[in-house]
């Protein structure tokens, strides 16, 4: 990727924003979690109420029918607001990534392919994939936890304080610390989360490396070797990463000890006044039973959601992962497609002039210089030069895939960059040097290139590109699986099954990308005549650098650092012919 | 279950380290409970005592505090103890797997793997790993954690009132079996279909994302295949939010039943005849209560664990695959350094073999090109000589020996081969050169690396032989990758060497160059020299056409 890595600040106001299309359901898994802050101070008064009654007042059950009657039902609440919490989290997590996924997709498409071809590998759909789906633990569960650790204690500290002033102050005296203990759980946990992470993704990563280079490894006899290797890793990344976890699982210990600490302070706080040996606290009554009850059944849960934030903390730095992964794509525009006009582009064999066309990916080594180029209605034109030269450059910027950075293109004397330019490309038939077969029907392969083909046409374009033998072979015909999972093709015939997609285009202009490169003679020869015939009121442009196809076209034109420098029709001769030479066949 | 078999052999092999985890963890939770059950009570009998001055000062409310004071010390220090422990043998157990699945996996060809194209698989293969990672942590310590303690629970219970043992047994069934059963029933179905979902989508993702130049081409088969892409989207998200909802719910319905059960402890405990102490009692409901901790992760774990055992399926499934080819232990050697093909056939679809009849001899010491067409089965044929594959008909033999008679190691020191994609791992570049001859000096590498003519290309990186490759060599060439493999080959020094596509990449000039020079370090030395292109073949002894499977000489 050659954007800058996402600054912390921007993730973060990137993530917020996704969080506002989860809405209403964010808002409902606060409430529902508020509930359940309100269920818990409920059941823990009922629970007092029980408890004072059945031991210091020695009443029967039935004098405490309304407690007890109401202790089940506020468990129930409890549960379902529970329930609701955790669906409604997930509600709005599937909403975000599910509009997220759109969004991404579309922002893919809109990039163009020069934007894909210069992402790597076959990363871009895993991230699509992967990346998005990393962001569900944190809308889910996080988001709704950072708001209820914060009014949860404080629900508790309302219901308390009225009751008894001192067990409030223990809680409350601790209170200033949460936001200490937060970031506290924050930094061990971000630690711990960063620290197993990367020795797992090393780890991961290395046996990944070892099993898909299995093929190398075995070539060289080398793959028995690496056993001991792994063992030895594996037990280099314990140590390693074990001597950070100790101190990173420190924080769950402080956290753990407050909670240990609150009950045993208010515990030995709230005996010692019964005994006598403490008188304050109170409000004038004496303490009773109940009371105590409530604030040591209470103060347990004033930790509780600090405790559940801390489990769930590996989701905030996952989705800050993953948000550095997406964020590119989504905000990807500099180099995205041209947009284009809205003038429809000329009927017919267009002719394409380039005037001084400039192009650099980066300012300081340009791809083109000032190429001027003139093709003529319904000519094919051939453009050779060595690899690197700008080749696939100049078909891109006649796609209006790229735009130029100086200079213009005009298409029948109309500025390309005002037409609409998803109808000029669909004007277009292009035949790509590596085809791409998709996984799917072998119908569906076809109608890439024209989505209301019939089936007589998808037939007579495998008949065109001389697959109708192979065709005949297939049980199920045009319903056949193609790809993973699904039948090969093989070079060739992956070759001519995109001359069959070009053949069901129709289209006016033809790019050809080497469209012979490392092919036997058979399908050469397939192709050759196939092109020969599609050539015909069609203007055609063709990249190659081998001599034999320059047999269909009626002009050459050589690319040499960034410019044309020789266009003829002949081409055995000059310096079309001298590069030609020293290109091997 | 049979499927966690081996991985549960790999678990007893870390015992010491695994009971050790579950010791402490079992501490911890104890603490929490003994915290709780004796704050309780110590509450309770001092506002019972509170009642009178004689029995105020009568009260010892030394132990209780100080059982107060110990549990709460004691749940700090084994909670971190136990979060050391259980990760630490959590980390020994992630080792003992890999070592484990790469010495299966070791003995199968890159075909049953899947090859370079089977990513899906690879995907999956680490996410199976990983699932299996957690097994551990997830699902058997809390398991057995929370068995112990409602055990403990009961016994505790039914010594204060027999009566109590009846919501206490329900506790436990429901945790323990009822809601492990519920999950385990809801999560089956669901997790095959989720593992097919995300694989179709990834599949689709793909053909959309890789396939962006030709849709760019044609808006209305770009809608399409988007429309295609979000419907099972939205169809996998439907799947995953159904079995989010079931793991809250049972997770509530845990929940409701420790509270009911702490209410049929409260009404049951009251309604005895004999009333119950009030510490007892106290104790008893903060212990019920505190119970939840023990169990609330339970539901979830069980509902994920038919996705983990459909992980440890697949790993099995491909762990035990009987290895294709498979090796003798121990073989001949062969007689000589000459290869022949007799009437050899291969296909990988039968309605389109790759090779067939393809006879040739190679004597040894002969420089022999093979030129074809790509997808005329010239890397099939590399692949048979270097038996990465079996034919299906006919025979290889070196030296008189047939190809399947030689065990690995003789095979490997006898034939070298620089594949068309060398893989190059992520190390420094010697330690990828010397996968091929761990002993080579520096010197000897340097020699290597001119012959293939990097030499000057690798002492201009700042850190040289040193320089750390990264994802498999992206920061290199096509051209530099391939020089690399070929210079790996040629560091086997064995008698035959197999080189697919060498120069591909390489301007006409230099191809011709590196064709002199390894054909002058080969002299003497069987080479097969495998390419698209017919230029600078005239050196060698022979050249062989192969095209439509056939290979006759030129």
């Amino acid at each position: 990727m050659t954007d800058q890595p996402a600054s912390v600040q921007s993730v973060r106001q990137w993530l917020q924003a996704l969080a506002r299309q989860g809405r209403p359901w964010d808002t409902l898994a606060m409430l529902a979690g508020i509930l359940q802050g309100m269920a818990i101070i409920a059941q823990s008064a009922l629970l007092a109420k029980l408890l004072h009654g059945l031991i210091m007042e020695g009443a029967s059950l039935q004098a405490l029918s309304t407690y007890w009657i109401a202790l089940p039902l506020v468990f129930l609440l409890r549960a379902l607001a529970n329930w609701a919490r955790d669906e409604a989290g997930s509600r709005a997590s599937a909403k975000i990534r599910r509009q997220l996924r759109v969004r991404l997709l579309d922002a893919t498409h809109r990039n163009g392919p020069a934007w894909r071809s210069a992402q790597a590998g076959g990363a871009l759909a895993s991230t699509l994939l992967e990346q998005i789906d990393a962001l569900d633990a944190f809308y889910s569960r996080y988001r709704p936890q950072v708001i209820l650790s914060g009014i949860i204690p404080l629900m508790i500290l309302v219901a308390v304080f009225p009751r008894n002033w001192a067990a409030g102050l223990i809680l409350l005296l601790t209170a200033p610390l949460i936001p200490l203990f937060m970031a506290l759980v924050g930094m061990g946990a971000q630690a711990r989360q960063r620290q197993q992470l990367q020795a797992l993704n090393r780890m991961s990563g290395y046996f990944l490396d070892l099993v898909r280079g299995m093929q190398s490894l075995r070539l060289m006899n080398a793959h028995r070797r690496q056993i001991p290797k792994i063992a030895d890793l594996a037990e280099e990344f314990r140590i390693r990463t074990m001597s950070v976890l100790r101190l990173a699982f420190l924080s769950s210990a402080v956290l753990e000890f407050f909670t240990s600490l609150a009950i045993a302070v208010s515990a030995v706080y709230l005996g010692f006044s019964f005994l006598g040996h403490l008188d304050f606290g109170h409000y004038g009554a004496p303490l009773t039973l109940e009371t105590a009850f409530f604030v040591l059944l209470l103060a347990p849960e004033f930790y509780w959601p600090l405790r559940e934030l801390g489990i769930h903390y590996h989701a905030k730095a996952e989705a800050q992962a993953a948000a550095e992964h997406l964020m590119p794509i989504d905000e990807h525009i500099r180099s995205a497609q041209q947009l284009g006009g809205t003038r429809p582009p000329p009927a017919g064999a267009p002719g394409i002039a380039l005037r001084t066309v400039s192009f650099a990916h980066v300012a300081a080594v340009p791809v083109l210089r000032e190429l001027d180029l003139e093709i003529g209605r319904a000519e094919a034109v051939a453009i050779v030069g060595a690899s690197g030269a700008g080749k696939t450059t100049l078909l891109r910027l006649i796609l209006g895939q790229l735009a130029a950075t100086e200079g213009e293109i005009r298409i029948d004397g109309d500025p390309l960059a005002e037409l609409d330019l998803q109808a000029w490309r669909e004007r277009i038939g292009w035949m790509s040097q590596h085809p791409r077969l998709m996984s799917a029907s072998l119908a569906d392969n076809l109608r890439v290139a024209r989505l209301d083909a019939d089936d007589v046409q998808l037939i007579a374009s495998l008949e065109f590109a001389g697959l109708s033998g192979w065709f005949a072979a297939l049980p199920q015909g045009l319903d056949t699986r193609l790809g993973e999972g699904g039948r090969q093709l093989s070079g060739g015939q992956l070759r001519r099954l995109a001359l069959a997609r070009v053949w069901l285009r129709d289209a006016p202009l033809l790019l050809l990308d080497e469209p012979t490169a490392s092919l036997d003679h058979e399908t050469e020869a397939v192709i050759m005549a196939g092109l020969a015939k599609l050539r015909q009121g069609r203007t055609v442009v063709m990249l190659t650098h081998r001599s034999a196809p320059l047999q269909l076209v009626d002009r050459v034109a050589l690319l040499e650092g960034g410019r044309i420098v020789e266009s003829a029709a002949d081409y055995r001769n000059g310096r079309i012919g001298a590069f030609l030479a020293g290109v091997s066949e | 279950m049979r499927d966690l078999l081996p991985f549960l052999r790999l678990m007893l092999q870390q015992r010491k380290w695994l009971i050790l985890g579950m010791a402490l963890t079992l501490a911890c939770l104890i603490s929490g409970l003994g915290l709780l059950g004796t704050s309780g009570a110590f509450l309770t009998g001092t506002a019972i005592a509170g009642l009178s001055v004689a029995s105020t000062q009568a009260f010892n409310f030394l132990l209780p505090s100080a059982g107060v004071r110990f549990f709460a010390i004691a749940r700090t220090a084994t909670r971190w103890l136990e979060r050391v422990v259980t990760h630490d043998a959590t980390f020994r157990l992630i080792g003992g797997l890999r070592v484990w699945l790469y010495r299966r996996l070791v003995r199968l060809s890159p075909r049953q793997l899947g090859g370079y194209h089977g990513a899906d698989v690879l995907n999956r293969l680490t996410r199976d790993i990983d699932a299996l990672d957690n097994l551990y942590l997830r699902l058997f310590l809390p398991m057995l954690a929370a068995a112990i303690c409602l055990a403990l629970l009961g016994a505790v219970l039914v010594s204060q009132a027999p009566v109590l043992l009846w919501p206490w047994l329900g506790l436990t069934l429901l945790s323990l079996l009822v809601l492990p059963w519920l999950a385990y029933r809801i999560g089956r179905p669901l997790a095959p279909r989720l593992v097919q979902a995300q694989s179709d989508l990834r599949r689709d993702l793909l053909d959309a994302v890789d396939g962006l130049e030709d849709f760019s081409l044609h808006a209305p088969a770009w809608a399409a295949q988007r429309q295609k892409v979000l419907a099972g989207d939205s169809q996998r998200i439907a799947d995953q939010l159904r079995l989010q909802r079931m793991g809250s719910l049972l997770r509530a319905l845990q929940l409701f039943g420790v509270g009911l059960t702490v209410w049929l402890v409260i009404t049951l405990a009251a309604s005895q005849s004999q009333a119950m102490s009030g510490p007892w009692l106290a104790a008893l409901v903060l212990l019920v209560l505190g119970s939840l901790e023990i169990v609330q992760g339970l539901p979830l774990a069980w509902l994920e664990l038919p996705g983990t055992l459909a992980s440890a399926a697949r790993l099995q499934q491909l762990a035990e695959q009987t290895p294709d080819p498979a090796y003798v232990e121990q073989g001949p050697q062969p007689a000589g350094f000459d290869l022949a093909l007799h009437e050899v056939g291969f296909a990988y679809d039968p309605l389109a073999p790759v090779l067939e009849r393809v006879s040739l001899t190679v004597a040894a010491g002969e420089h022999v090109a093979l030129l074809g067409p790509s997808g005329g089965g010239k890397t099939t044929l590399i692949q048979l000589l270097s038996r990465l594959l079996d034919p299906q008909q006919g025979e290889i033999r070196l030296g008189g020996q047939p190809l399947t008679a030689l065990d690995e190691d003789t095979l490997r020191a006898h034939v070298a081969c620089a594949a068309q994609e060398p893989w190059l791992f992520t190390a420094p570049l010697a330690d990828n050169l010397r996968l091929a001859q761990p002993d080579a000096s520096d010197a000897e590498l340097w020699a290597m690396l001119d012959l293939v003519g990097l030499k000057d290309t690798v002492a201009a990186w700042p850190d040289g032989l040193q320089t750390w490759i990264e994802e498999r060599g992206a920061s290199l060439s096509g051209g530099e990758r391939r020089r690399l493999g070929l210079a790996r080959a040629l560091l086997r020094n064995a008698p035959v060497t197999l080189l697919d596509e060498p120069t591909e990449g390489l301007d006409p000039a230099s191809e011709q160059e590196i064709i002199r020079r390894i054909r002058r370090h080969q002299a003497g030395r069987t080479l097969v020299w495998v390419t698209h292109r017919s230029a600078g073949l005239a050196d060698f002894d022979r050249v062989f056409r192969l095209e439509n499977g056939c290979c006759p000489e030129q």
